[in-house]
């Protein structure tokens, strides 16, 4: 028995990506650093880091259930 | 003074007997060092986040958050940044280690760079760089046990007894290897992360009762190092950059990989681990923020679970408070150790000595006995540069990253390469923090670890442009590639596969499969 894996979308390597580069690069903090103005009772930094980190355990969530999908086809 | 030790007793008889429990002879060297490559997606998951989430966190984490406020979610960043690259990683790492047999990080930089000498230098730096590590988790069990006696054991004498505790878990740790450190885990794991939350949920609901918001937080607990800030502008990206690749540089992690019984199992692993890390430390860094409105927090931060734990709730709550931080710290210090004396035995001494499946076991189990032994003396004595020692560790360890990542993911890296790399990236981090360390400041915030991992990434790049490999090893590294290609089949136990028959139980690595 023979089980390929499922091809990864192209979407799924941009969320990837997107969210390395909202996390890591730089620019992206230095404009937060002066940033406190309150969004919905929340102040904007800790917004980020909560979008961001749910947005990045999302991404491979919802990559695993895709290609845990895929495998249940085949 | 009973109450908060009886607690801890219950935990640690519970931790002993399910071990005894689920005793199992080990029938090789396999069994041993990965557990037989035998465990589903729950009992990896919780392996995974026992060994990736120490009891520092309830401590140096959570004080973060209490002191500095929102920048102590660069924590939660790289944690969840380094489960996408567990995902990514998964399949290669995986199938290499389940054709070729491999036990540690080292078997695969030797199978992956067709040298004998990469696995004993990167079993060295992991092993001497995770030492002061485990030497400082055994003396924070001594904070644990000194606000356990409710203040009346002394600092050193609740440091002795906790080594004292941790040295008594090696005894089956020891005897049952990697199988009992990931049954431990799942048990511990439930106690320090699902109870740890629940418990975490009711004190922030308790604060939040006492008019604590984060609304109500001064403007410097938001504040993220800017370009003029004082650390640097490249500070805190060097924070989330070490943090993100260093994980997987640490051998007690990355043999994680191989102790799944599939790529489908590290995977599910990786998915579930997500919502568990984002819950955990999410909540976690949210307390401390706002338990830094309590007047007794300010002036001692890194105090705040129990500080907290034993306002709300009295005695008992500090011994349940108590418990959550145990079962994250034996968890943590069982996997290092375990992994370690896998290194010795595998990598170190197998290296360089044919060593049957029993003699490295038992090769195994003495390495566990004497570095439990070392660490043990060595968390006793009041050494005061030693987290010094383990931030220049860390640094150092990180220079692994790249012949490992580039190797696993690019076929052009030889080993020429990824020694120089790994050698002048060590010294640049030693350079910089032992005699340059004025000068790290006009580096923007950049850490030794990243400037050491810049010049590693240049000599690995040049030694695989300018020094080909011959045909023959860049047809065995395309052969390596090709097996775990996306339409190459997956190796499971749940499905049959040729591949899997070559499976080789002599402990050596087959550089040629």
């Amino acid at each position: 028995m023979r089980l390929e894996s499922p091809p990864r979308r192209n979407s799924q390597y941009v969320w990837f990506k997107l969210n390395f580069i909202l996390g890591l690069l730089p620019p992206v903090h230095w404009a937060l650093a002066g940033y406190f103005a309150p969004f919905f009772g929340m102040r904007v930094t800790l917004w980020y880091f909560l979008v961001l980190c749910t947005s990045i355990a999302l991404s491979v969530m919802f990559t695993y259930a895709h290609e845990s999908a895929y495998r249940g086809q085949k | 003074m009973i109450v908060t030790f009886g607690i801890q007793a219950l935990f640690f008889i519970a931790v002993i007997v399910i071990l005894q429990r689920s005793y199992k002879v080990d029938r090789n060297f396999t069994d041993y060092a990965v557990g037989g490559r035998s465990f589903g997606a729950s009992y990896q998951t919780m392996s995974f986040l026992n060994t990736w989430y120490p009891g520092a966190m309830f401590t140096a984490f959570a004080g973060l958050a209490a002191s500095e406020g929102v920048i102590s979610f660069y924590v939660l960043t790289y944690s969840l940044l380094t489960v996408v690259l567990m995902y990514a990683m998964a399949r290669p790492v995986w199938i290499w280690g389940k054709k070729f047999n491999l036990h540690t990080q080292p078997d695969l930089f030797s199978l992956r760079y067709g040298s004998r000498n990469i696995r004993a230098l990167a079993a060295l730096i992991g092993i001497v760089s995770g030492f002061p590590w485990l030497v400082l988790a055994m003396q924070a069990m001594g904070g644990l046990f000194h606000f356990m006696s409710l203040g009346q054991l002394s600092f050193s004498h609740s440091v002795a007894l906790g080594v004292l505790l941790v040295a008594i878990r090696q005894i089956w740790t020891v005897r049952m290897g990697m199988r009992g450190v990931i049954i431990s885990d799942m048990f511990q794991g439930i106690i320090a992360y699902v109870l740890g939350t629940v418990l975490l949920c009711g004190l922030i609901f308790w604060l939040w009762s006492k008019g604590h918001t984060l609304a109500a937080l001064p403007t410097k607990m938001y504040q993220l190092p800017g370009l003029g800030s004082k650390e640097g502008p490249l500070y805190f990206f060097s924070l989330l950059f070490t943090g993100t690749i260093g994980g997987w540089c640490l051998p007690f992690i990355f043999v994680r990989l191989f102790t799944a019984d599939g790529v489908g199992s590290l995977q599910k692993s990786a998915a579930l681990s997500m919502p568990f890390s984002l819950i955990f430390c999410g909540t976690l860094l949210i307390f401390g923020m706002l338990a830094s409105q309590q007047p007794a927090v300010a002036s001692h931060p890194e105090d705040v679970w129990f500080i907290v734990a034993q306002q709300a709730g009295g005695t008992a709550l500090l011994g349940v408070a108590g418990v959550v931080l145990l079962a994250a710290t034996i968890g943590h210090t069982d996997g290092s150790i375990q992994a370690t004396g896998a290194q010795v035995a595998n990598d170190l001494i197998g290296t360089y000595r044919i060593l049957s499946p029993g003699q490295l076991v038992l090769v195994s189990k003495l390495s566990m006995v004497a570095l439990t032994l070392l660490a043990a003396w060595v968390a006793c004595l009041n050494l005061p540069a030693l987290f010094k020692l383990a931030v220049l560790a860390y640094q150092g360890v990180i220079q692994l990253a790249v012949p490992q990542f580039l190797g696993i993911f690019w076929r052009r890296g030889n080993k020429q390469g990824a020694i120089v790399g790994m050698l002048c990236g060590f010294a640049t981090v030693l350079v910089l923090e032992l005699f340059l360390h004025d000068t790290l400041g006009s580096l923007w915030g950049l850490s030794s670890g990243v400037v050491g991992l810049a010049v590693n990434f240049v000599l690995y790049a040049s030694f695989a442009y300018l020094l080909p490999c011959s045909n023959e090893e860049q047809e065995r590294v395309n052969d390596l590639f090709d097996l775990v290609a996306l339409d190459s089949p997956v190796l499971s136990p749940n499905l049959p596969s040729t591949v899997t028959t070559e499976v080789q139980e002599s402990g050596s690595v087959s550089l040629r499969g």
